[in-house]
């Protein structure tokens, strides 16, 4: 994940009928700090409350602070989005053997001792919930958060999407040492010719993929419009040809910067490749898949929904929404190796990668496979993670799961994913 | 490698042919109309996690004849001539059974149209026994600012029975145009986002006749009473139907309604819920406004609303009283006029809640008719409805 990715905290549009400070007892505060986000300690601004509502959610930023503090529990109030519907089964019941961690003494973002929840509060936790062999020992929620609200997560639909395909993959539906091309033959013009279905799942393809996130027309600015996460930014180019879906912009991408396979490069776009490759081959869409291959298999909560582009295309990459305790559900299918319903040779082939030296500013030791990381070549320890603070933490030394969903103020913070992580790791001693 | 995609099998065409400016047409409305959250943002009210539900079949009641204008037929062939996606039939509060299209799972969600309107003045009436909403006050009492607007000097009385003058067209073809700017408002159209409901009702001019002469369907009404329980009761409507509606009338399934830019619900149209639930809705008015063991809305509000309240005058000015020619409307629900006491709401393209207190049947039919507006057909569901009134 790149780190970075930063924009003017608070773009007031004109949408904004009173303006955040004025709504805000000041308490002592910076007007920047009420400006950017609040955390789970101050009082919540009225975004989307009232009729009219005080505070708007402005279309180009809802993914800022502190838009994104209330826009990640309601993706389906201003995008479009599918049902990946849980089925009529039963609710798989969480057994709970709860064990209070409010006060475990962890380190805060700067190194410093804190509590548990004074770094949930910190990070800007939305749900944070523990699994310890497969019962709930902690779950907590804030931010107007409750057991069923869906919380967008980023880049965890990414691990989502390489589960289902590893059940595919079993069934014989798909050979990852095949070309992409066999499965996506209107690709074939495009920089994925003579990549594997392999190369997709590792992200090592060398298809050039541009993530600079302050020029607009960059690939990656065009994603945001060719989802429908964003419009098309104003005083844009009349000129320019925005992609009106995601698979128009998977056309243009034509340039390789190195050969297939040479090095892992994090590029979003090759797990939207793999879910067209996903389609394809199934004949399904991926919401179904989703749904019949995962959702209705968990004991899912609630069912979950993906935003969709004018196509209808589900966002692989990022645009995936379920309860905090579903997600735990994947992260125990997973630590399960699969119960069954995953491949378990396919969760192991998932926890061996090639790791290497500065792997990821967050994660030095770490690996990256099938659309998951490992944590480290020793634990093998699985993680999803998402931007904005987004984690499933899955430790088969501790047999526990942790989910943590957050709207940090900025994409990507490493101060506080590495405390996260410490802190998943105190939680583990704990509980041990 | 699939040739041809699940959904292309099961509904005639591809997914991605689907789009913003044409989801309410044939044969995209097949699918469209139970997915509607694919096209428009949703807001989600969901029900209390309960068993779930299993379909049950009509049986030997689709093999019976049933009568209509043009002659005879089968109920099932009915079902399939008008289009519809989804049926469900209680009679005395029991159910009777379910019919689904091939293309419509039970227990998938469906919109409902205009029958949104029916089921917004339900919270206006439950917020009226609350003592918060007036139905007699003056619009600008709780949106002042609809001063020199249509709503300046209407009353809520005109917006809940389409009595307002209303100076609003539907003119399809100019995109300059109220209705085309309406459209865009509700996000139902392409190139919506720029200018919320709540600002486009509020430029509507009104005619020279006086409110409350003549009853005058106007969708934006039922938009406009959506925001006035808001306003009345400082929550948002999805947060009213959650607290005072769906969770006390024990709906089984999550049900949707689709918002603006400002979050603010289309209560004129935008709802979605299963058949089941809206039969739930049918059979609560039926029962006097209780369900669940509960009163949900108070049972004067309901005799109001299916018996005694509206106006034949306002009615017979109008330009539906050839479908119900001793009818009345009020509070969004329509009085059919005949001996039984049947009411029903109403939604485009055939989404009816039927209720006959005397036969003591509701029909929720949920259908992907070709025209918005089929005035022939409506009689014949009519007719059907009454036949199986009487059938079961």
């Amino acid at each position: 994940m790149k780190e970075g990715r930063l924009r003017p905290p608070f773009l007031v549009t004109g949408s904004v009928h009173v303006t955040f400070a004025k709504l805000l007892p000041l308490r002592g505060m910076h007007r920047e700090d009420l400006m950017t986000s609040y955390r789970n300690c101050d009082p919540r601004p009225p975004i989307m409350q009232g009729s009219p509502p005080a505070m708007v959610l402005p279309k180009l930023d809802w993914d800022r602070p502190p838009w994104n503090r209330w826009a990640f529990q309601h993706i389906r109030e201003f995008l479009p989005t599918v049902e990946v519907w849980r089925g009529h089964g039963h609710r798989h019941r969480l057994e709970r053997a709860e064990v209070d961690l409010d006060d475990l003494v962890v380190e805060d973002s700067e190194g410093r001792p804190t509590t548990l929840a004074g770094l949930l509060d910190e990070t800007y936790a939305d749900g944070f919930l523990v699994l310890k062999d497969g019962k709930v020992a902690y779950e907590r929620y804030f931010n107007g958060m409750d057991e069923r609200t869906l919380h967008l997560s980023q880049s965890m639909a990414k691990s989502v999407t390489g589960a289902v395909c590893g059940i595919l993959v079993g069934r014989g539906l798909i050979d990852p040492a095949r070309l992409v091309t066999d499965y996506l033959p209107d690709i074939g013009e495009t920089a994925w010719a003579g990549a594997t279905v392999q190369q997709v799942l590792d992200m090592t393809t060398g298809v050039r993929f541009l993530e600079e996130y302050t020029d607009r027309y960059s690939d990656i600015g065009q994603v945001d419009v060719a989802t429908g996460w964003k419009p098309i930014p104003p005083g844009s180019d009349p000129n320019f040809q925005w992609p009106s879906h995601l698979f128009e912009l998977i056309l243009r991408l034509k340039d390789k910067v190195r050969e297939h396979g040479a090095a892992f490069e994090y590029r979003t776009i090759e797990t939207d490749v793999l879910a067209f490759i996903m389609e394809r081959a199934s004949g399904k869409r991926l919401a179904q898949l989703v749904s019949e291959e995962l959702w209705q298999k968990l004991g899912a909560d609630e069912s979950a929904c993906f935003t969709v582009d004018s196509a209808g295309y589900a966002l692989a990459d990022g645009g995936f929404n379920a309860t905090l305790r579903d997600y735990g559900r994947f992260g125990q299918l997973i630590l399960d190796n699969g119960g069954g319903v995953i491949p378990a040779e396919w969760i192991e082939a998932t926890r061996t990668g090639k790791h290497g030296p500065n792997f990821n500013p967050s994660l030095p030791e770490a690996s990256y496979r099938n659309q998951f990381w490992i944590e480290h070549p020793r634990s093998r320890a699985l993680m999803c993670r998402g931007v904005f603070g987004q984690l499933i933490h899955i430790s088969w030394d501790h047999r526990m799961v942790v989910v943590k969903l957050s709207t940090y103020p900025d994409f990507t913070n490493k101060a506080y994913s590495v405390a996260t992580l410490k802190a998943v790791h105190a939680v583990a001693a704990a509980l041990a | 490698m699939a040739g041809r995609t699940a959904f292309e099998t099961r509904y005639g065409f591809a997914r991605k042919d689907v789009r913003l400016d044409n989801w309410r047409l044939r044969p995209f409305s097949r699918w469209s109309f139970h997915n509607v959250g694919e096209l428009v943002p949703s807001v989600h009210i969901a029900a209390a996690p309960s068993a779930e539900e299993q379909a049950k079949p009509l049986g030997a009641l689709l093999e019976e004849k049933v009568s209509l204008a043009g002659g005879s037929e089968t109920a099932e062939a009915f079902l399939k001539r008008s289009d519809t996606d989804g049926l469900t039939i209680l009679k005395g509060g029991r159910l009777v059974g379910d019919w689904a299209a091939p293309h419509m799972a039970f227990g998938q969600r469906h919109i409902i149209f205009s029958i949104s309107k029916s089921v917004t003045a339900i919270l206006a009436g439950i917020l009226e026994g609350e003592g918060v909403f007036d139905p007699e006050a003056p619009v600008v009492q709780y949106i002042p600012e609809a001063k020199g607007s249509a709503y300046g000097d209407a009353s809520m009385r005109n917006v809940l029975d389409m009595t307002v003058s209303l100076d609003f067209e539907e003119a399809y073809l100019d995109p300059e145009s109220a209705f085309a700017r309406y459209r865009r408002a509700t996000l139902w159209n392409p190139g919506g986002g720029s200018e919320s409901l709540a600002a486009f009702l509020l430029t509507i001019q009104r005619l020279a006749e006086p409110h409350g002469q003549t009853y005058r369907y106007r969708s934006p009404n039922s938009d406009m009473l959506g925001i006035l329980v808001e306003r009345a009761s400082g929550k948002r409507v999805s947060d009213l139907l959650s607290e005072k509606l769906w969770l006390p009338l024990g709906a089984a399934s999550e049900m949707s309604v689709t918002v603006d830019m400002e979050g603010t619900a289309r209560t004129a149209g935008g709802m979605s819920m299963t058949p089941r639930d809206l039969a739930r809705i049918g059979e609560m008015m039926r029962q006097g406004g209780a369900a669940n063991g509960r009163q949900i809305v108070p049972e004067a509000w309901v005799r109001d609303t299916v018996g005694a309240g509206g106006s034949y005058e306002a009615w017979q000015r109008g330009t539906m009283a050839f479908l119900f020619p001793k009818g009345r409307y009020r509070n969004k629900w329509y009085q059919m006029g005949a001996g039984s006491g049947a009411f029903c709401g109403i939604g485009i393209h055939g989404q009816w809640i039927y209720v006959n207190p005397k036969t003591e049947v509701v029909i929720a039919k949920m259908s992907s008719q070709p025209e918005p507006v089929d005035d022939q057909l409506d009689v014949h569901v009519v007719a059907f409805f009454e036949a199986l009134s009487r059938m079961v």
